[in-house]
């Protein structure tokens, strides 16, 4: 399985040394090139994946409403896969880092990760030593600590060890879940809509709206099919990989409690290869292959395939996959083809005459 | 409502004192800008453009370079190594021959920072010693061959940005608080207990006159950009190094003999800042001042006395340098573009692109 891997990122290599030479022969992407792939981009990519976010989210709402109406195993079992759906839902549009989601902090409320210092668990635990009423009020949850009011918190409660007779036994506890649902509900409910409004300044690229012209546009969104790449590597696999096989941090990796974490990555990954296609004639993979950077493209939507091909074979969870020396060699061959992958994206910005971000990117 | 802020700003300050100091733009001879960029192959260059867009020097840097500074007196320019390289670049922009290629010591790199005395006489720039870890202050007269005459300590881990007062003999210069080595390439190695200062020092004795550092709580608060208007008052431009969720402030001022202030902007506007301040510049009239914050897209404005004034979008804009008319700036950005602001309009107009060379520009410009 290796093997066909390590020829394919070899060719992504060769492909983007050939740049230089389209670079010259092509013109960049037009205005209106750009204009129609991020109409089209926010029409079929973002505005979809933040609807089923906030459904998703609203059905987590309710199901943990009836969690604490009556805490079962049942009802337990129906708010934990609700809390599945919308952990899914928000994986296909975290690499989404601009607009509505940015306002307010929503996108720290919604994930606080990761949590190096803990603050998620220490200020959970003060809530429920508290257990003060008022803490569970919309206004006041709404300025709590970012740490204590989205998914990591939730997740907590949630898939503690022995959360049905928690939630039997403290009534709090359900009411405070409840209320961290409520407020995911409302912060995706609010970005849904703030985006019908937003996906405007897609149309408006005259320079009186937000956006300078539409390769300042695109390049928001061209910024979200990139870096995420990076911080998956970085933040999901390298971390919880720690320092060699016999020192892996399962406890790092991102929902490890709910035993999702690949699942997390696979969603991520087939996320950033639907955003690499998506637009169809006006996609990024287009207009590439119309820069004559064809064979990059391809080999750009390849590796994602086989990357992809590979995560499915690992056994899930992450934290016991990590103690395998054999599957943590896997993890480490899946880390250099997502840096292989990410430089090639990198690369593929040039012919595009994309500068994705030179001084907020690498400042002093 | 911050453009409230703005005309209440004008208002305050009465008729006159904004008025532009050429009257007729029109008749107004170009603007000439330096900055430091990097092309799409990855050169360095040191260029000079004004504002019509003519590219009047482009002299290619052995690395990456972070401020650039202009001689007061002679057609020089100067380019600083961005840390850990170790040149200090001398270019005659109207020749566009090299002056000199100033080397770091052994055991020493350059901050990204250098300036010319008022006068004309001396280079001043921030230094790291390798073994020590320590910030230094080194001098080098521009009259002997840019000899080293004084090597001062910083008082403090990663100096970076330095001005001088207007006695033009005391520097101020920012201690960053961030150990690094080029052993480990770019890699800070001593958060956890940083502690960054702003250290007043006589350029000639080299003496501390005088030092401020961030309350304990705010330790992480990396002081690294200022400026100095002629009043002596420092405008400060900060970077975190903590949480992203932590509420910080990210911009600061300092009067000598005073406590340093911590600078309040509208919440919506500090978040927007992303912990990350990029440079600090007065205008010419030095009663306001910029701050640029790349990773927010966002430069604000401030009056001399800590008051927010306004904030503008500029896509990874980062380099700031006042123009010769008060209440106006260009603003320099990663995509190579470049936007006159002023306050009086509170618009900015994008100036004409270097057509043939497309440059990321550096974090810092200046206007000759």
């Amino acid at each position: 399985m290796a093997k066909p891997i390590r020829i394919s990122i070899a060719g992504l290599l060769a492909g983007s040394a050939l740049t230089g030479v389209a670079f010259t022969a092509q013109a960049a992407p037009t205005e209106q090139q750009w204009q129609a792939f991020s109409q089209a981009v926010a029409a079929e990519h973002i505005l979809p994946r933040y609807r089923t976010l906030a459904e998703s989210s609203a059905q987590l709402q309710q199901q943990s409403e009836a969690l604490c109406g009556d805490s079962s195993e049942a009802t337990l079992h129906s708010t934990r896969q609700a809390f599945h759906q919308t952990m899914d839902a928000w994986q296909a549009i975290q690499h989404v880092q601009f607009g509505p989601v940015e306002l307010l902090m929503r996108n720290f409320s919604l994930q606080f990760w990761p949590d190096k210092k803990n603050l998620g668990g220490k200020q959970l635990s003060a809530l429920l030593q508290n257990a003060d009423p008022a803490t569970l009020d919309a206004e006041h949850f709404r300025a709590a600590s970012v740490a204590v009011k989205g998914l990591p918190a939730l997740e907590r409660l949630l898939f503690a060890d022995d959360a049905l007779a928690q939630y039997q036994q403290q009534p709090f506890r359900c009411q405070l879940t409840a209320a961290i649902t409520g407020h995911v509900a409302t912060m995706s409910r609010e970005i849904d809509s703030e985006w019908q409004q937003y996906r405007q300044e897609f149309e408006q690229l005259n320079g009186s709206g937000y956006y300078e012209d539409a390769n300042e546009a695109a390049t928001d969104l061209l910024k979200s099919l990139v870096e995420p790449i990076e911080v998956v590597r970085d933040n999901k696999l390298l971390r919880p990989m720690g320092s060699s096989a016999s020192k892996p941090k399962p406890r790092r990796a991102e929902s490890w409690r709910s035993g999702r974490s690949l699942r997390n990555i696979r969603i991520n990954l087939q996320t950033q290869q639907a955003l690499f296609n998506s637009g169809g004639e006006h996609s990024v993979k287009a207009l590439l292959t119309a820069e004559g950077e064809a064979a990059l493209a391809q080999q750009i939507d390849d590796a994602f395939t086989l990357i992809l091909g590979q995560l499915e074979q690992l056994p899930s969870p992450l934290s016991r996959t990590l103690k395998d020396a054999q599957h943590y060699q896997q993890l480490q061959l899946i880390s250099d083809e997502l840096k292989a992958l990410h430089f090639a994206l990198s690369q593929a910005m040039q012919p595009l005459e994309i500068q994705l971000g030179f001084n907020s990117r690498d400042g002093d | 409502m911050t453009g409230i802020n703005r005309r209440q700003f004008l208002t305050a300050l009465g008729a006159g004192l904004l008025l532009p100091a050429v009257p007729s733009l029109a008749a107004a001879p170009a603007l000439r800008f330096a900055s430091a960029g990097q092309d799409g192959d990855n050169n360095h260059w040191l260029t000079l453009f004004d504002d019509q867009g003519q590219l009047l020097l482009k002299h290619q840097l052995p690395g990456r370079a972070h401020h650039v500074a202009a001689h007061p007196t002679e057609p020089w320019l100067m380019a600083v190594a961005r840390r850990p390289d170790r040149f200090i670049e001398l270019v005659d922009y109207q020749s566009g021959e090299l002056i000199q290629r100033i080397e770091a010591g052994p055991q020493r790199h350059f901050y990204g920072h250098g300036i010319f005395s008022a006068d004309g006489r001396w280079l001043a720039a921030t230094e790291n010693h390798l073994p020590s870890g320590e910030g230094r202050l080194v001098i080098r007269d521009c009259r002997d061959n840019f000899r080293t005459v004084a090597d001062h300590p910083s008082y403090g881990i990663g100096p970076h940005e330095l001005a001088y007062l207007p006695d033009q003999r005391t520097l101020v210069v920012a201690n960053g608080g961030i150990l690094t080595h080029p052993e480990q390439g770019r890699k800070k190695l001593n958060l956890d207990s940083m502690q960054p200062t702003l250290a007043y020092i006589d350029s000639a004795s080299g003496r501390l006159l005088e030092q401020v550092s961030m309350p304990a709580e705010l330790h992480q608060l990396s002081i690294r950009h200022l400026d100095i208007n002629r009043h002596g008052e420092v405008a400060i431009a900060l970077q975190y190094q903590g949480g992203k969720q932590d509420r910080v402030p990210l911009v600061a001022l300092h009067r000598q003999g005073q406590p340093l202030q911590l600078l309040e902007a509208p919440e919506p506007v500090r978040l927007a800042m992303r912990q990350y301040c990029g440079s600090a510049r007065f205008d010419r009239s030095g009663e306001l001042f910029a701050i640029s914050s790349p990773r927010g897209d966002l430069v604000t404005l401030w009056q001399r006395d800590g008051r927010f004034i306004d904030s503008f979008r500029v896509r990874d804009g980062c380099g700031l340098a006042a123009t010769d008319r008060d209440g106006e700036f260009v603003i320099s950005s990663g995509n190579g573009r470049c936007y006159r602001y002023d306050l009086d309009s509170g618009r900015k107009q994008k100036l004409p692109t270097l057509m043939s060379s497309s440059l990321a520009w550096d974090n810092h410009m200046v206007h000759l």
